[in-house]
């Protein structure tokens, strides 16, 4: 008799808490939409046609996206995306170990008028410049998303190998 | 007198292949070359300066490049002029980049003007840290790391000294040499460095066999306090400091620290050597005791070799003429690096020189499949397991490699020397070391650029807070709302704004009508 009345006062006060404690500290971020977001790229590229790599990988798990769609993670990432997730995957879609190529971009100054467009559209504020002078690419911080390429209005914006 | 012996785990015993040690004791000296290659290391961060330029005298002991905190300077190690200075790369890979100066000497060995200290206890440490700084010492037993430094971070942290005379490979016997020829000087460096970072204890660590050394290094030390006597058992890879430490205390050094963290100073004996030269005789590091190996057919001793004599000449000197039988070495049997230019030069870091002829190596090993012996992992003596990475690696999860870790790895070859199916397993090791490395650079600047879209994403949001006159922005802040002196202290900014909008406004407008009277007279 006792023994009841003591673990059913224990498990009520341990479920009040368990309870409080739940709403609480509640996460708002999704844990696996974290996991996913730190295995993309993070190049901000919009190749995915969605507006950022966090909304891509939001997307893969509440619209039930394709993985495939990263194109500068290529198809390793999509293993190890399909790892995570348990997906069943082909061998026959993905080719392991393909050489990976990194580009930066760097500026032509001669021709740069100073117009800034570049510099507001870079992610990642790799291009330092005031309008009306010239710009240049900080080379440790661009991610190579070709970004500013289209938006370039005389084309002084080129592509650069970094390492092969 | 009884002795303890100290043991490590793992290793192999090279004693029982008989092997000729002769010329421990005997030191010849080789006339120096007339051509002498240096080559400056010349990284992307920190920019080497030069001091001279081409068809400049330099003596003997001048230096030849600006040293800054983390790089030592490099001095010229012999009196004449420069021919020629120009960039080199051992590879075809560009990080790896080199500033070659070829010096011509005259004949003469003179020096420049040197300042000797002979009272050290006079001067302050930190100056005595700084002479050792500008005569340009680094760790002599393979580590290259500059001693000042090390010496710098040791004041008020460490208790003891260990100084390492044990051979990182077999039959190398350049640090016997030392202690056989200049055991007075080495005792003195030793009391300079203990000065320095104020030790009380100086363990000096000798291997077991060598019982010349043992009986003369005992008798002298006899009446002193401060110095003791260990003595490590005879087994191939104890040069290394992790090792040492491991087999003399019974402590692990935590991964990514260093021996400084939990009390202990260790150096070599050349670099302690050294240091009593550059403090007492004021002589900057210009040469060096190397090992001349070489198989029965050939000649082998140790010899004081200035740093940047090619190693052509070395072959001149015995009169070794067919290059196309041999293989030349540099830096030991088993962990040494194998040299296809002749003009490569010895550094400071190279303690020895290695030459076989190519038929005993030739020998053609087939590789077997791995079937889980287990010999690998009982004799590693850091603990790792050289089989589970064997496989690790074969199916590509990089992720496990460097959970067993990998990186800690020392590449000793033990476990490729006991394997009985001859896998080369220091080769894949050293391929997924490579693996590791661009998988650490591909995190790192992940994690740069989403700091920095994230700062450049709160940036415009709170840019558009404030300019747009939306109030989104009062409503989404509970604290605002409630606190109603600042809600009137945005309002006021928020009006402010719209005053000077009308004002631009005016502005505009007056200019446009004056460019319009303008165009009317000169109609």
């Amino acid at each position: 008799m006792l023994a009841i009345l003591f673990f059913g006062t224990l498990s009520f006060v341990l479920g009040v808490i368990l309870s409080y404690t739940a709403n609480k500290f509640r996460t708002e971020i999704d844990p696996i939409v974290e996991k996913i977001n730190r295995l993309l790229p993070q190049s901000q590229c919009g190749q995915c046609n969605y507006p950022g790599c966090y909304s891509y990988a939001k997307a893969i798990i509440k619209k039930n996206e394709k993985i495939n769609k990263c194109t500068p993670g290529g198809s390793e990432l999509e293993l190890k995306i399909s790892k995570l997730l348990n997906f069943k995957t082909s061998l026959k879609t993905t080719v392991i170990n393909e050489k990976k190529i990194f580009y930066t971009v760097w500026i032509d100054e001669k021709n740069c008028v100073g117009c800034s467009k570049c510099a507001s559209f870079c992610p990642v504020d790799a291009i330092v410049g005031t309008p009306g002078f010239v710009h240049t690419v900080l080379q440790k911080f661009c991610n190579g998303c070709n970004i500013c390429l289209s938006h370039c209005p005389t084309d002084c914006i080129k592509k650069k190998i970094f390492y092969e | 007198m009884h002795k303890k012996k100290y043991n490590f785990k793992g290793g192999i015993d090279y004693s029982s292949l008989k092997k000729e040690q002769s010329n421990e004791t005997v030191k010849n000296f080789l006339s120096f070359p007339k051509k002498f290659i240096i080559f400056i290391k010349h990284s992307l961060l920190q920019k080497n300066q030069l001091r001279v330029r081409i068809n400049q005298k330099v003596l003997r002991g001048q230096p030849l490049s600006f040293g800054s905190e983390t790089i030592v300077p490099v001095h010229s190690p012999a009196s004449g002029y420069i021919k020629n200075i120009s960039f080199f790369s051992f590879s075809e890979n560009k990080s790896n980049e080199y500033i070659k100066i070829v010096i011509i000497s005259d004949g003469e060995d003179k020096w420049i003007k040197l300042h000797p200290i002979k009272n050290y206890k006079k001067h302050t440490p930190e100056k005595l840290i700084r002479i050792i700084h500008k005569s340009g010492i680094i760790g002599l037993g393979g580590g290259k790391f500059p001693s000042s430094q090390k010496l710098k971070l040791s004041i008020n942290k460490v208790h003891t000294l260990v100084i390492n005379a044990v051979e990182s490979e077999p039959f190398v016997t350049s640090d016997d040499c030392l202690f056989n020829n200049y055991l007075n000087e080495i005792l003195v460096g030793c009391k300079i460095i203990s000065w320095i970072s104020k030790i009380k204890l100086v363990l000096i660590v000798v291997q077991e066999n060598k019982t010349e050394i043992i009986s003369k290094i005992s008798s002298l030390i006899h009446n002193q306090l401060l110095f003791k006597l260990c003595l490590i058992s005879n087994k191939y890879p104890g040069g290394s400091s992790k090792i040492l430490i491991k087999a003399l205390t019974d402590k692990e050094i935590p991964y990514k620290k260093h021996a400084i963290d939990i009390g202990f100073l260790v150096f070599n004996v050349a670099t302690v050597y050294s240091i009593k030269r550059a403090v007492f005789n004021g002589e900057p590091l210009t040469e060096r005791i190397v090992t001349f190996l070489g198989d029965k057919n050939f000649f082998h001793g140790n010899f004081w070799v200035k740093i940047g004599t090619p190693i052509s000449y070395f072959l001149m000197h015995f009169k070794i003429q067919a290059y196309s039988d041999i293989n030349i070495y540099l830096g030991g049997m088993l962990m040494g690096n194998k040299v296809f230019d002749l003009n490569n030069s010895t550094l400071q870091g190279q303690n020895c020189i290695f030459i076989t002829s190519n038929k005993l190596i030739n020998k053609k090993y087939t590789e077997y499949a791995c079937i889980r012996c287990g010999f690998c992992s009982k004799a590693c003596p850091i603990n790792l397991l050289p089989q589970q990475l064997y496989w690790y690696i074969q199916s590509k999860e990089h992720d496990q490699t460097n959970k067993h870790h990998i990186l800690d790895c020392i590449e000793c070859k033990v476990c490729e020397q006991l394997c009985p199916s001859n896998i080369p397993l220091v080769k894949y090791f050293k391929y997924e070391k490579k693996i590791q490395h661009n998988i650490n650079i591909e995190n790192n600047r992940r994690n740069l650029s989403l700091v920095r879209f994230e700062k450049k994403q709160k940036r415009l949001f709170f840019n558009k807070k404030i300019f747009s006159k939306d109030d989104l922005f009062l409503k989404s802040n509970p604290i605002l709302r409630i606190n109603d002196f600042n809600s009137k202290k945005i309002e006021k900014t928020l009006n402010s704004f719209e005053i000077e909008e009308n004002k631009k406004n005016k502005r505009k407008e007056i200019i446009q009508q004056a460019i319009n009277r303008m165009k009317l007279k000169n109609k």
